[in-house]
């Protein structure tokens, strides 16, 4: 996820510009958030039996 | 004697009342202040001399004629410029929407214009509300008037400099990941991030829908109450809106802490800059003097926060900008390009992983309230930073050291009160928050006033 050709196609594919100066933060950025990742199963190994929060306005169901 | 410039609104609504102070004399005043000033601090994108004196002109005329509005009549507010203003330019301080006239105000600014405040202008920020420092390549960079080699803070600079140099006596602010709180932080004033849904953000340019937060910041945490009173309530055209009881903030300030449990989550003290240290263990003995019960706890949920904060905001900003991205990528400065791109490189698991430790951190934090009242944390663990040259790589820095300070209350919906504490070896201000369950901005105000009587802000200015 953090390989650069893999960070470039990806944007390609989506119709998104490269920069080659934004390569090195945007590996910089996923890795903080892969880091960060690894700290919720430390902290909560049953995170799967919480239900999202979810962006749901009850006034359209109601 | 200080200048009118740096009366709160608190001391200046009773000479108003009284007539004793012209709302004209005053707003003519303050937009003086503006063109001197603001050359050097840039808060102001759009002053807007004439509405605010048309303004004025009638607040002046109305309270003459013994039809006084309350405390916010004649008052000067400076308006960010990501809130939607009617026939006014709102640019969110970027490119994209540099032409952009609304057709709508924003209700939060509908509601302080109602109650007779007088908009003095649209107010800097970072770019589209998306950075910690206060850098704008499109509008000009604000400074921090304590020393303006220093950044404000973001995304809501120009609203703490604002009032920092005398330029507003309150000002609106947004907060997505601490856009309210660090930036007060950083200047020396007061914001509140309310309950998610509390205030309406219709009218809001999105950032990020589930964080988005509008506020109030001020000179004073009685200037806070007395915008909140205005600000909060239910708003049908807000899909986030909640329909709740508005209690009166302003009444019983100063009820003191005596017997409020305060909790110090361990995740608040990792990672601290010394400065920031010393000040905030000097705070926690100020806070047990006023009779505050402080005690460690632990929340480990906190550490969620960072993963969840960064798959939030990234994902949801890059979605609401992900055309503008693929069709006019040049109007972005290049923190926020970087920030966007890398939203759009998280997969859907991530998100959906990111709202369910959302709900753990909700529950962890309900959990807690149960034997604590508040809890307390530096707003920021670092010291205000000079500006770098690298602005880009800067930014991008501070979002990484500060995001998991601010993120928590904005991913659970919790109220968050941001106070100044003190000031650095570099004579910059320092700040910590106070972080209430639910709905309890009563409590965090009057808990927020108590300390606001002894702190030593209450005795300087930036001038």
């Amino acid at each position: 996820m953090n390989d650069t050709n893999f960070i470039k196609q990806s944007l390609y594919q989506q119709g998104l510009p490269i920069y080659d100066a934004d390569i090195l933060h945007i590996q910089n950025t996923l890795l903080t958030i892969n880091y960060a990742e690894r700290n919720l199963k430390k902290i909560s190994p049953n995170l799967n039996q919480k239900v999202p929060i979810t962006v749901v306005d009850k006034r359209l169901l109601l | 004697m200080t200048d009118l410039g740096f009366f709160t609104a608190s001391d200046l609504a009773p000479l108003i009342k009284a007539k004793q102070l012209s709302p004209v004399e005053l707003t003519k005043h303050i937009l003086n202040r503006i063109d001197t000033i603001d050359p050097t601090i840039h808060s102001y994108i759009t002053p807007l001399h004439e509405l605010a004196l048309k303004q004025a002109g009638k607040a002046e005329t109305e309270i003459m004629y013994g039809r006084y509005k309350g405390p916010l009549h004649g008052i000067p507010i400076g308006i960010k410029d990501n809130f939607d203003t009617k026939g006014i330019r709102t640019t969110a301080g970027s490119k994209l929407f540099v032409d952009f006239i609304p057709d709508k105000t924003a209700t939060t600014v509908e509601k302080l214009l109602a109650a007779g405040g007088i908009m003095l202008g649209k107010l800097n920020m970072h770019e589209l509300a998306l950075g910690s420092t206060g850098t704008n390549q499109t509008f000009g960079t604000t400074r921090n008037p304590w020393n303006i080699q220093y950044m404000p803070g973001g995304s809501s600079g120009g609203s703490s400099a604002a009032l920092a140099a005398g330029l507003a006596t309150l000002v609106t602010g947004t907060d997505t990941f601490g856009s309210i709180r660090l930036p007060a932080a950083m200047c020396g004033i007061y914001g509140l991030k309310p309950t998610y849904g509390l205030v309406s953000t219709y009218g809001v340019i999105p950032s990020a829908w589930s964080l988005d937060h509008a506020g109030p910041m001020a000179r004073s945490v009685s200037d806070l109450a007395l915008m909140l009173d205005v600000m909060a309530g239910f708003d049908a055209d807000d899909p986030a809106s909640i329909h709740v009881p508005i209690p009166n903030y302003t009444e019983d300030l100063n009820k003191g802490m005596r017997g409020v449990k305060i909790g110090i989550p361990k995740y608040y003290l990792e990672g601290l800059e010394s400065d920031v240290e010393k000040l905030f263990k000097n705070a926690i003995t100020t806070l047990k003097g006023l009779g505050a019960e402080l005690r460690e706890i632990e929340i480990p949920e906190l550490s969620m926060a960072t993963f969840s904060g960064y798959v939030t905001v990234s994902g949801e900003a890059s979605t609401f900008h992900y055309e503008w991205l693929q069709t006019h990528v040049e109007d972005y400065g290049a923190d926020n390009r970087i920030f966007l791109l890398s939203g759009t490189l998280t997969n859907t698991p991530q998100y959906v992983k990111a709202q369910q430790a959302r709900r753990k951190m909700v529950e962890a934090f309900h959990n807690t309230f149960k034997d604590i009242d508040i809890l307390l944390g530096p707003t920021i663990p670092i010291t205000t930073p000079a500006f770098a040259q690298n602005w880009v790589d800067q930014n991008l820095e501070v979002i990484r050291r500060c995001l998991p300070f601010t993120v928590p209350v904005n991913l659970t919906g919790l109220p968050s009160l941001a106070v100044p504490m003190g000031f650095d070896q570099k004579g910059l201000p320092v700040g910590m928050q106070f972080i209430g369950n639910h709905l309890s901005e009563k409590q965090i105000l009057q808990v927020g006033y108590a300390w606001e009587r002894i702190n030593p802000f209450r005795f300087r200015i930036a001038d």
